[in-house]
């Protein structure tokens, strides 16, 4: 029974203490926390369709239904736009961030290069890079690559910062392919971009959806360089475009947390459809800390 | 016959080469190259504006330890931010962890997917939600404490210098605590199970095994969250600056933000970037110094 490593049976020594006054003072400790995590969000639900005479008169019930402060928020906070460019320039960095990390992924654990390994810890020596040392000096190089005022500037600099923890993960899983079905492929005359493509590509594609969701997150939600290098209102991402709009409409509750609402909503979505994804995810990157 | 596959895994290697271009190039350009630049210009007076720049030698250092007392202030608000956010986010994230791992395995997965929630939403959206929910006239808190006629604890508490820390801190919990509870939750799934039953056979309390099992076995989590908590907050900016920006006035005014301040508004980059590799080397030293002390124990 201890060999087995799925929590199953632990359902059953507990079962017994199900009623007992310790296990009721647990269970509400635990709902009071839950409660303390997500009463705030359902909070800002409620206010976004709230009419502003509404959120002072009754703060914790509801009597309008206003979804107009949508509208509001989208078109003259200018959060259609802040989207859409939040769209863009996370699915360009996760596109171009996914064709680096399979490539390298795939030469560090199958080609393997003459020194690779000591390749592989030179590059995982960035990981212990933190942001203070290289904002300043990577703000002159998009400067003078001439890529300020436009989406390269961001798009370029996320592409970097989500390498190597990627490239590193994925290697470990690109190393346990079993080789037979290479070899396999190769005798059938199948080339090594076939095999990639069409043998491992489709193995190692949980693990690659691992690592999209988390950058997907990390890229979405992306703020302090993005404050840095975009001035242009035109590409401002949602992030950074919600704290211009919380000084434009500071007492218009309503319309703040609706466009509150707008950028949280996918992250939340994704978190929830892959959040078995989620936990695996942090506890490979304990593992790996 | 043994030509053939030599060859061929000689092709294999010169590809492996061209599929790690691409990463080398940008970790040489977005990373490597910034580090060593950061360092040389350290020491010049560069402002980041034009190419004029002139060594200084060791003054941007110097000034930082010898007359530089808002660095300190800054950097004192981190460190006590550090130790009491700290403390309270690995206690209550161990604490959240034991009573978690003890709940039917239906309870276990909803209370770990709502308590790590907050950790995925942006910290743009966090915080301003949270201004909103400390705001003094209409915010969440203010009006409970009318609602339950506590009207005389209402105050402004990100622009109270008694109480814009302590917001920091609130908030900050509420972000990460499930954070730390999900890394202890999947140490403690390691523990196994008949050594939990059998202690508790032999009459071992809840007490009992917090104390001779759950900490003693998750003290590899401990060090983990130890580490990237306080690292963390001696590195802190986004919380800060979209919550309280450094205020009222610079009590809650961290190293980060006078370092970007220095850098991109009073335009001393070599200065600024002096300041990064002194909080970096802090950092650094930090997490070494925990090490040290929590590594020996283990051999225990």
């Amino acid at each position: 029974m201890s060999s087995n490593p799925i929590p199953v049976p632990r359902a059953k020594p507990h079962a017994k203490r199900h009623w007992t006054v310790g296990a009721v003072v647990e269970q509400i400790l635990l709902l009071l926390m839950a409660v303390f995590v997500l009463y705030p969000l359902f909070f800002v639900l409620l206010t976004s369709f709230k009419t502003n005479s509404d959120v002072i008169l009754n703060p914790f019930g509801i009597s309008t239904f206003e979804p107009q402060n949508y509208i509001t928020a989208w078109f003259t906070g200018k959060v259609g736009s802040y989207l859409l460019n939040s769209v863009i320039t996370t699915l360009v960095t996760l596109v171009i961030q996914v064709v680096i990390i399979v490539l390298a992924a795939y030469a560090f654990g199958k080609l393997k290069p003459w020194g690779y390994n000591a390749l592989l810890s030179l590059l995982l020596m960035t990981m212990f890079v933190t942001s203070e040392m290289t904002t300043v000096p990577n703000y002159i190089t998009i400067r003078d690559m001439g890529l300020m005022g436009t989406r390269w500037s961001l798009i370029i600099p996320y592409v970097a910062s989500g390498l190597i923890t990627g490239t590193y993960i994925l290697t470990n899983f690109v190393r346990e392919l079993p080789k037979e079905l290479d070899e396999a492929a190769r005798i059938d005359g199948a080339g090594i971009f076939k095999i990639l493509w069409k043998v491992d590509l489709p193995m190692i594609t949980p693990a690659l959806a691992t690592l999209v969701i988390f950058n997907f997150n990390g890229v979405w939600s992306e703020f302090y360089w993005a404050l840095i290098v975009i001035k242009d209102e035109a590409l401002k991402t949602l992030p950074l475009g919600l704290i211009n709009f919380q000084s434009q409409f500071t007492s218009d509750y309503g319309v703040l947390t609706a466009g509150l609402v707008i950028l949280t909503v996918p992250v939340v979505a994704v978190y929830l459809f892959f959040s078995r994804y989620f936990i695996a995810g942090i506890s490979a990157g304990a593992v790996k800390g | 016959m043994q030509r053939k596959p030599l060859k061929l895994e000689t092709q294999r290697k010169i590809l492996g080469y061209f599929f790690l271009l691409p990463i080398v190039v940008m970790l040489t350009v977005f990373m490597f190259y910034p580090i060593v630049k950061s360092v040389v210009m350290s020491f010049t007076n560069w402002s980041g504006m034009t190419d004029d720049w002139e060594w200084v030698g060791l003054n941007n250092y110097i000034r930082i330890f010898t007359n530089m007392p808002e660095y300190w202030r800054a950097m004192k608000v981190n460190v006590i931010y550090a130790l009491i956010a700290t403390a309270v986010q690995l206690t209550l994230g161990f604490l959240l962890a034991v009573l978690v791992i003890n709940m039917r395995p239906r309870w276990q997965s909803f209370y770990k997917i709502a308590l790590y929630l907050p950790v995925i939403i942006p910290a743009a959206a966090i915080s301003v939600m949270w201004r909103y929910i400390y705001t003094p006239e209409y915010g969440l808190i203010n009006q409970f404490l009318r609602a339950i006629g506590l009207e005389e604890l209402c105050r402004a508490w990100t622009a109270d210098p008694d109480t814009a820390l302590g917001a920091v801190i609130v908030t900050n919990t509420w972000r990460y605590a499930g954070f730390t509870m999900v890394l202890y939750y999947v140490a403690m799934l390691d523990i196994p199970k008949d050594v939990l039953e059998s202690a508790q056979i032999d009459g071992a309390n809840r007490w009992h095994l917090i104390r001779y099992f759950y900490l003693p076995l998750t003290r590899g989590t401990t060090e983990i969250n130890l580490i990237l908590t306080i690292t963390g907050c001696l590195r802190a900016f986004d919380i800060f600056y979209l919550l309280t920006s450094g205020g009222p006035g610079t009590s809650t005014k961290v190293v980060s933000m006078w370092i970007m301040e220095t850098a991109f508004q009073s335009y001393k980059y070599g200065r600024a970037l002096a300041m990064s590799i002194v909080l970096f080397v802090i950092v650094v030293f930090t997490m070494v110094i925990f090490r040290l002390i929590l590594t020996p124990r283990e051999k225990e």
